[in-house]
C-alpha cells in the first residue's frame, strides 16, 4: 500500500513539474518549484520596474513626505509671503511718499509760476529805462550809471526802478545842485538840476 | 518554520509611492504658491485702480509685482524730490530777491509818509543815498513863521530823524534841514 502511496505521488508531482516547465514558469534553482493560484498569474506576470521593485522604510517614507512638504511651502509659500509682504509695505510707504512729494512739487510749482508771472507781467515795459539808463535788457550788472535831468525826469526814473521788480537797486544816490531852498512864495524860477548815480543790477530770476 | 512579524518596522513603502506623495506634495505647495501670487497681483491691482490718476499723472505704469514696482515709484520720488530741492532753491532765491525789493520800496515808501505828515509849507529833498546796508535822506522842511511852533514828525519804525540845522528867514519862514536815516 505505502509503495502504491509514493508511486501515485512521485507520478502527481512529475506531472505537475512538467505542466510547469511548460508554460516556461520553471525556477532556477534545480529541482524547486512555484505553486501560484490562478488569480494571482496576470499581476504576477507584469514587468516589474526599477520604482516598483525598490522601496524605502514606512519611516524614511513619511519623514521624505513630511521634510518635502515643510521645505516646499517654505520655498514656495512662505519666502514669496514673506518677500512680497515685506516688498508691498515698503511700496505703500514709497508711493505715500511719492504722493507727498507730488502734491509738494505742485504747489511749490504753481506758487512759482504765479509769483513769476506777476513779476513778468510788472516788468514787461522795460523800453524807457533800457533807452534812459542806456542799458540793455538782459540779466546782469550795470555800475555807474550817472544821469541829470530835472526833478520830473528824476522821479520818472526812479519810478520805473522802484516799480519795475526786475531791476534792484544796489546803490543810488540822488544830489540837487541846490545851495539854499527857495522859499514857498519865491517868483524866481527853481533851476533844479538832479544828478542821479546808480548802481543796478537786472536779474536772471525771471 | 520561518518567522513572519507582520507588525515588523521594517515594512517598505514602494518607491512609486513615495513619486507619487512627493509630487501630490508639490503639487500643493505650488499651487499655495499661485494663490499668494494672485492674491498680492490682486492688492497691486486694486492699489492701481485707486491711485490712477496719479500713477498717469507721473507716466508710471505698474506691473504688479510689489518688489519690482517698489524700485519704480521710488525711482520716481527720487526724481520727485530733487524736482522739490530745485524748486525749493528757486523760490528761495526769489523770495530772497523779492525781500530786497520790498526793501528798497519800503524805504522810498516811508520817506514818502516821513514827508507827507509833516506840516510844512515846502518840503525838499536835497540829497538821498540808498543801499542795502544804509541809507540816508536830507531834506529841507519850510515852516510859515506865523503859525504855531512846527508838530513833531511822526517817525517810522527803524529809522532816526535828526535835525541838522535850523535857521530864520527874513522873519517869514523858519527852515529846517533833516536827516533821515535808515540801517546800522
Amino acid at each position: 500500500m505505502d509503495e502504491e502511496n509514493k508511486t501515485g505521488m512521485e507520478d502527481f508531482f512529475e506531472r505537475l513539474e512538467s505542466e510547469s516547465l511548460r508554460k516556461g514558469e520553471a525556477s532556477n534553482e534545480k529541482g524547486s518549484a512555484a505553486y501560484i493560484a490562478h488569480g494571482y498569474e496576470k499581476k504576477l506576470a507584469r514587468k516589474q520596474s526599477f520604482l516598483t521593485k525598490k522601496g524605502v522604510p514606512r519611516n524614511l517614507f513619511w519623514g521624505i513626505v513630511i521634510g518635502t512638504f515643510i521645505i516646499s511651502f517654505l520655498l514656495l509659500v512662505g519666502w514669496p509671503l514673506y518677500k512680497n509682504f515685506s516688498d508691498l509695505s515698503y511700496l505703500l510707504k514709497e508711493l505715500e511718499d511719492l504722493e507727498k512729494t507730488y502734491y509738494s512739487v505742485n504747489v511749490m510749482a504753481r506758487s512759482k509760476d504765479a509769483v513769476i508771472g506777476t513779476l513778468k507781467e510788472k516788468a514787461a515795459d522795460m523800453d524807457f529805462l533800457v533807452k534812459t539808463l542806456g542799458i540793455e535788457d538782459n540779466p546782469g550788472s550795470y555800475d555807474e550809471i550817472k544821469l541829470k535831468g530835472s526833478p520830473e525826469k528824476t522821479r520818472e526814473i526812479l519810478e520805473g526802478l522802484l516799480n519795475n521788480p526786475k531791476i534792484l537797486i544796489k546803490d543810488l544816490q540822488l544830489r540837487s545842485n541846490l545851495g539854499f531852498p527857495v522859499v514857498p512864495k519865491t517868483d524866481l524860477p527853481a533851476n533844479i538840476v538832479l544828478e542821479l548815480s546808480l548802481d543796478i543790477e537786472l536779474t536772471n530770476l525771471f | 518554520m520561518a518567522m513572519v512579524n507582520l507588525h515588523s518596522k521594517k515594512r517598505k513603502v514602494r518607491l512609486l509611492y513615495l513619486l507619487f506623495f512627493l509630487i501630490f506634495v508639490l503639487a500643493i505647495a505650488m499651487l499655495g504658491n499661485v494663490l499668494v501670487m494672485k492674491a498680492f497681483h490682486s492688492r497691486m491691482k486694486q492699489l492701481e485702480i485707486v491711485k490712477g490718476p496719479l500713477f498717469e499723472q507721473l507716466n508710471i505704469s505698474l506691473r504688479g509685482i510689489p518688489g519690482i514696482d517698489a524700485e519704480t515709484i521710488s525711482e520716481k520720488k527720487n526724481v520727485l524730490i530733487i524736482q522739490e530741492a530745485k524748486l525749493a532753491r528757486q523760490l528761495k532765491e526769489l523770495d530772497k530777491y523779492l525781500a530786497e525789493k520790498r526793501k528798497e520800496i519800503k524805504f522810498f515808501n516811508d520817506l514818502q509818509e516821513t514827508l507827507e505828515t509833516s506840516t510844512a509849507e515846502k518840503k525838499l529833498i536835497t540829497k538821498i543815498e540808498y543801499n542795502a546796508e544804509k541809507s540816508s535822506v536830507l531834506y529841507y522842511l519850510i515852516y510859515d513863521n506865523e503859525k504855531a511852533t512846527p508838530p513833531s514828525v511822526k517817525v517810522p519804525e527803524g529809522y532816526l530823524l535828526s535835525i541838522i540845522g535850523k535857521m530864520n528867514f527874513s522873519n517869514l519862514y523858519k527852515l529846517s534841514l533833516m536827516k533821515l536815516e535808515s540801517g546800522e
